[in-house]
């Protein structure tokens, strides 16, 4: 379609300073907190679940015998429960390093054994990746039991 | 180069397109702020960290320019003000006063979608402007004038969608996410808790995701400014962002991003496509 023919002259060079401060505003604020690492409440920074999900470990816990080997524990049965879906939530998204270990603990009373050796492996979630807590280098069992 | 621009600033064409933006961003407003603004909830402190007048202010404003913005009413002026009061919540109450829920990307994308979206004539159609003018030319024995105005601001709606997809890509390039760990923590969080599945198919379905959201963004943020590859990148997009909106926990963010997808549909050709559908005749 033709342009306005009444447009008043100053008009356009009007819009083109408007276009190129939201321009600028729109592509070069979330540098200030991307590059530059300086938060401004009145820039946009669009970066996306900068924080979201980083309450959760990979866990896994097994039983060690005398003779080495192992056998992998199921933490939902030997505490009482069906499987995920009736356990509480802390038990199936274990949250951190210190629910991981006391999770651990819970089982060494759950076999009913007097002197159990049980181990914990856990990572849980850092920004970066995984920061491993427990390596399953020492019986939890037997005190404190924290790496 | 110059004369590129001048066109691009004296640009005119249908104003359908703002017209559905109009429409679709004011009921993005309401789904995200209407039910914390209203006036009782102002009796939970907790939930926005502002005093009542402020509250009262914003709630009235919030409810009225949103509500004149949907149907159409003074809409560049109600759209403005329903921009700015979107900006206020999330950089005033939001950013600076520490309501973090605000702060986050869907509520910062709607609010300067609205506030760009004030830029342009987007009461043109599908308004009670449109309606009065219609009704004016009518009482003039004069044709009705045509659903157009100019479209020099229409690029910086698009320029806000590219802006999001760049700096969003930027942000993940990091070890943490470009190795899908922080892909198996959202999954982790939200689907399979401590016991995430370990095989080596479910390791490369991972990565993939990863990749794909990596690369896909500048894809788009590229691509969708060019009309032959626009044609694939459009449907892609909306299907990455409907993909998002179903499995992880966006708020208003990927229908917000279906609503500004609008400033890279040609207006004219929109405005014919409607016109075809509905059986009008041809302009």
């Amino acid at each position: 379609m033709p342009p306005n023919p009444a447009a008043p002259r100053w008009l356009l060079p009007a819009r083109a300073a408007v276009a190129a401060v939201v321009a600028a505003y729109l592509l070069l604020g979330p540098a200030v907190a991307q590059v530059a690492g300086v938060r401004a409440a009145a820039l946009p920074e669009w970066v996306m679940f900068a924080g979201f999900g980083l309450e959760v470990c990979k866990v896994r816990y097994a039983r060690v015998h005398e003779d080495g080997g192992q056998t992998p524990l199921d933490r939902y049965r030997l505490l009482g429960f069906e499987g995920r879906l009736d356990a509480p939530r802390s038990l199936w998204r274990v949250p951190d390093a210190a629910a991981a270990l006391q999770i651990g603990q819970r089982l060494c009373r759950a076999t009913g054994e007097p002197d159990p050796d049980v181990r914990v492996w856990a990572s849980c979630a850092t920004r970066g990746g995984w920061k491993e807590s427990h390596r399953g280098d020492r019986n939890v069992c037997a005190g404190g039991g924290a790496r | 180069m110059i004369g590129r621009l001048q066109a691009a600033l004296e640009r005119r064409g249908s104003t359908r397109t703002l017209g559905l933006m109009r429409i679709a961003l004011a009921l993005l407003l309401y789904a995200r702020w209407a039910n914390e603004l209203q006036l009782f909830r102002d009796m939970q402190p907790d939930r926005i960290q502002i005093p009542s007048a402020a509250f009262f202010a914003i709630s009235a404003v919030f409810y009225a320019s949103t509500t004149a913005m949907l149907f159409g009413l003074w809409s560049r002026w109600s759209t403005a003000a329903a921009g700015l009061t979107a900006l206020v919540l999330v950089i005033g109450v939001g950013e600076l006063a520490g309501h973090e829920p605000y702060t986050h990307h869907h509520t910062w994308c709607l609010a300067l979608g609205v506030a760009l979206l004030a830029l342009t004539p987007c009461g043109g159609s599908w308004s009670v402007d449109r309606w009065r003018a219609v009704r004016r030319a009518e009482a003039a024995g004069a044709p009705p004038p045509p659903e157009e105005g100019p479209l020099w601001a229409l690029p910086l709606i698009g320029l806000h969608v590219c802006a999001i997809y760049l700096w969003g890509t930027w942000a993940k390039l990091n070890p943490g996410y470009m190795s899908s760990a922080r892909f198996d923590h959202f999954l982790m969080y939200l689907y399979f808790g401590s016991d995430i599945p370990d095989g080596q198919l479910f390791r490369a379905w991972q990565l993939a995701q990863t990749w794909t959201g990596i690369l896909i963004e500048p894809l788009l943020a590229v691509g969708l400014w060019h009309p032959r590859a626009r044609r694939w990148l459009l449907p892609m997009g909306l299907l990455f962002h409907g993909i998002i909106y179903w499995t992880l926990p966006v708020g208003t963010f990927s229908l917000t991003m279906w609503a500004l997808y609008l400033a890279f549909v040609d207006p004219d050709a929109a405005h014919a496509a409607i016109d075809r559908l509905s059986g009008a005749p041809r302009r």
